[in-house]
């Protein structure tokens, strides 16, 4: 009886000390504001053409975005007196909100969604099928490669900020070493011992030495050539160009443990380990943001997303940046990735009833037109195919401090003709994927293993694993 | 006559009983709050994460139940399951030892008796009260290979650089001289454990020819063993749970070697959606914190010296 009571006793203890620790650890994990707050300014006016319809929209996004988004909700909102649109902001934790929204049933209509939740959201039925609507003429064509779609190749969903991988350079930099542009044309793109080489005459350590002269100090390199986070997406862009890849996108088969796949890792890891002109995983993590770091000539050429010329552009127009746009270097075929979260009609009962003008906003929202302030600062480009082709377009779109007179060959171009999907546009397993992948990979970027060993010992057996149980 | 007396008794006590009704119900009245609280928002959500660990619930569809699967899955099937209780058992072991010893090395620095002393203790203690978000961010620049402050350090003293939390071998390690940095706050339990030594024991270790060890090892561990046994199970308690550091500085890597349980339940959670199964890691972490909590009280008896009684 006494050790029962003893034991009893230390459970107690043990329930009371976590959820006293559990609070107290300061964790942040869910400090998320999630501020419903925008200026109504909805018209009085009540038109007698159908009754009223109110519907809440859910995103995320820096402080440009959500006064951008709010500014198209407002105007939706004028457009269309019968209708009227909430934004709902949720800046962090967009995830964990929705998840809370969905147990308590009290999901927005029309959504965001993260890249990490379409499919199994769309698997379990929680979108309203948008494909009619495209299909028919009502909206414009978007790119192709925007969609995701699912094991049976339907589609679930299109992205509404569209982005690619490219690459940023300073442009004073080339001009001082009298070194030609990397190329804006997707024809002309370097193959991968040209970039090298660019790559070397920009690095030098503290006495001025290249990675080929001798005395080079490996261990205090003061500028790079290139610099790259190596995570998941910046990878497959090149992973792709070698012949390689991760999954197939015909038949999903794994691409990761084929021999071009393995050597595009490679060769990556060599800029670090063999050839010095990229930083080490543990300087990446705390390099200057892209613009510090291009400004102050730390790094030559940066390869990041489309995105980075909201802030890139605007160190170009107001810092005197001479800033550079280019297409990636290839190791076979010139190609890059897209990337981009889709905005879903979500089956609430609300938006099923009215599903007529749930389209309507969903039309509003994914027309690039209404999300231009995002697309002339340089944050998004358009999803849609027309602003690829059109001059008209084309010249709204750039004609601005904001994108360099390259622009047009080196993004829009090449964000027409070269691009291929992410593996996370159609492959359900991506995510899960991910986690065994990424952590592998730390070992290779260490220098610890090679490329090969990485991928046959560490990576595939963990893959097939965890995919034959699903 | 002794009628009367008796219900004189019967009737005193009798109101006695009432007082201690009335007494006994306040009480049971103050207390309801914290109980009330104490169902609603931890065991009632307990029992409710126990029941959603026998399903593959993912928040938004209904909850199918499925059994033991998941707990046959993360014992036989799960790829980062015993790593993570690994890495995390390392992780707070090795914080519990250190940080045990340096709070009762500081908090007998902290017992002495010079000018300043209470200046020095809050610098001590400030640590504690940086923010965990903060002060990740900022060991993040500590430990940078290149310019960090460590690493100058080291090479100024002619020890090659280490790579710190960016290399599999020395994440842990970096991870718990962080915490370290923290001791201040068990020091100072230590230092009010140390102020109720009787202050005979030490002249009589002075007479008897003994030094400064001699007053520390024979007179203020045996007194303050309470206190290092609270730090102990508080300390476990705590760093078994780790999370932030994880989950801002390293995200898990490298290669997993700071995958800690906490951040890998979360990520089962909320990143891949899998409720039922992050429930019952939950679970899983749970006995093992209830049942290493269990051997330090049931070792308690051969060594904590409770001074007095």
């Amino acid at each position: 009886m006494k050790k029962a009571k003893t034991v009893f006793n230390v459970l107690l203890f043990t329930i009371f000390a976590s959820s006293l620790l559990a609070c107290s650890s300061g964790n942040s994990a869910t400090g998320g504001e999630f501020g419903n707050g925008s200026p109504e300014s909805t018209p009085k006016q009540t038109e007698n053409s159908g009754e009223k319809v109110e519907f809440t929209f859910s995103f995320w996004g820096d402080t440009n975005e959500k006064n951008s988004y709010e500014k198209l909700i407002t105007t939706f909102n004028s457009l269309h007196p019968n209708i009227t649109v909430k934004p709902m902001y949720i800046p962090d934790d967009y995830g964990t909100k929705m998840n809370a929204l969905a147990a308590s049933n009290t999901l927005p209509d029309i959504a965001k969604i993260q890249a990490s939740a379409i499919f199994p959201w769309a698997a379990s039925g929680k979108f309203l099928d948008i494909e009619p609507l495209h299909a028919s003429s009502e909206i414009p064509k978007k790119l192709d490669y925007v969609q995701y779609r699912d094991s049976n190749g339907k589609t679930i969903g299109y992205s509404s900020n569209n982005e690619i991988i490219i690459m940023f350079y300073n442009k004073e930099i080339f001009d001082e070493a009298n070194i030609p542009y990397p190329p804006a044309s997707a024809e002309k793109a370097w193959s991968w011992d040209e970039f090298i080489e660019v790559a070397k005459k920009f690095t030098k350590d503290k006495n001025g030495n290249h990675p080929d002269d001798p005395g080079f100090d490996p261990n205090n390199i003061t500028t790079y050539g290139v610099n790259m986070t190596r995570n998941y997406v910046n990878i497959q862009p090149f992973l792709l160009s070698n012949g390689g890849g991760i999954v197939s996108p015909e038949d999903k088969s794994i691409l990761l443990d084929k021999p071009e796949s393995i050597d595009a890792l490679q060769k990556i890891a060599d800029l670090a380990n063999k050839h010095y002109v990229m930083p080490k995983p543990g300087q990446t993590q705390t390099m200057p943001s892209a613009d510090a770091a291009l400004l102050t000539k730390r790094v030559a050429m940066v390869i990041d997303g489309q995105w980075s010329l909201q802030v890139l552009g605007k160190a170009m127009a107001e810092q005197g940046l001479k800033l550079g746009t280019a297409v990636l270097p290839k190791m076979g075929r010139p190609v890059t990735v897209n990337t981009g979260s889709a905005i879903e009609i979500i089956a609430t009962e609300n938006a099923k009833k009215h599903e007529a003008e749930a389209q309507l906003f969903y039309k509003f929202v994914m027309d690039p037109e209404n999300i231009f302030p995002l697309i002339e600062s340089g944050l998004a480009m358009p999803n849609e195919e027309r602003w690829f082709t059109d001059p008209e377009l084309i010249k709204k779109w750039t004609d601005n401090p904001y994108h360099p007179p390259e622009y047009k060959e080196s993004v829009i171009d090449y964000g027409l003709k070269y691009v291929e999907q992410l593996a996370g546009f159609y492959w359900e397993k991506d995510v899960e994927a991910q986690q065994i992948v990424i952590p592998a990979l730390d070992l290779l970027w260490l220098g610890k293993m090679s490329a090969e060993e990485v991928v046959n010992k560490e990576i595939m057996p963990k893959l097939k694993q965890e995919l034959d149980l699903k | 006559m002794e009628q009367a007396v008796g219900a004189k008794v019967r009737l005193k006590s009798r109101k006695r009983s009432l007082i201690a009704r009335k007494e006994a119900i306040a009480a049971y009245l103050f207390i309801l709050p914290v109980i009330l609280g104490l169902f609603l928002w931890t065991i009632g959500p307990m029992i409710a994460s126990l029941f959603i660990s026998f399903s593959n619930w993912q928040v938004f569809d209904t909850l199918k139940w499925v059994g033991i699967s998941n707990y046959e899955k993360i014992f036989t099937r799960d790829l980062f399951f015993y790593k993570s209780i690994l890495v995390t058992l390392y992780y707070a072991f090795g914080c519990v030892v250190t940080t045990s010893v340096a709070s009762v090395i500081l908090g007998s620095l902290m017992n002495m008796d010079m000018k300043r002393i209470s200046f020095i203790r809050t610098v001590l203690y400030m640590p504690t009260i940086v923010p965990a978000v903060a002060s990740s961010f900022l060991w993040l620049w500590l430990f940078n290979p290149d310019f960090g402050l460590l690493n100058s350090i080291l090479s100024f003293f002619g020890i090659p650089k280490l790579q710190w939390v960016f290399a599999e071998s020395t994440a842990i390690p970096s991870l718990i001289l962080m915490h370290l940095w923290t001791a201040g706050s068990g020091a100072l339990i230590v230092l009010a454990g140390l102020k109720d030594v009787p202050k005979h024991l030490y002249e009589a270790v002075e007479i008897d020819g003994g030094g400064w060890w001699s007053k520390f090892w024979y007179v203020s561990i045996p007194f303050i063993t309470p206190v290092i046994f609270f730090n102990l199970v508080m300390g476990f308690i705590g760093s078994l749970q780790a999370f932030t550091t994880a989950y801002i500085m390293t995200q898990g890597g490298p290669n997993n070697a700071t995958l800690f349980f906490v951040y890998y339940l979360y990520r089962e959670a909320f990143v891949n959606n899998h409720f039922g199964y992050a429930s019952a890691l939950a679970w899983i972490l749970f006995w093992i914190i209830a049942m290493l909590t269990a051997l330090i009280f049931k070792s308690s008896k051969g060594w904590v010296f409770y001074g007095g009684k």
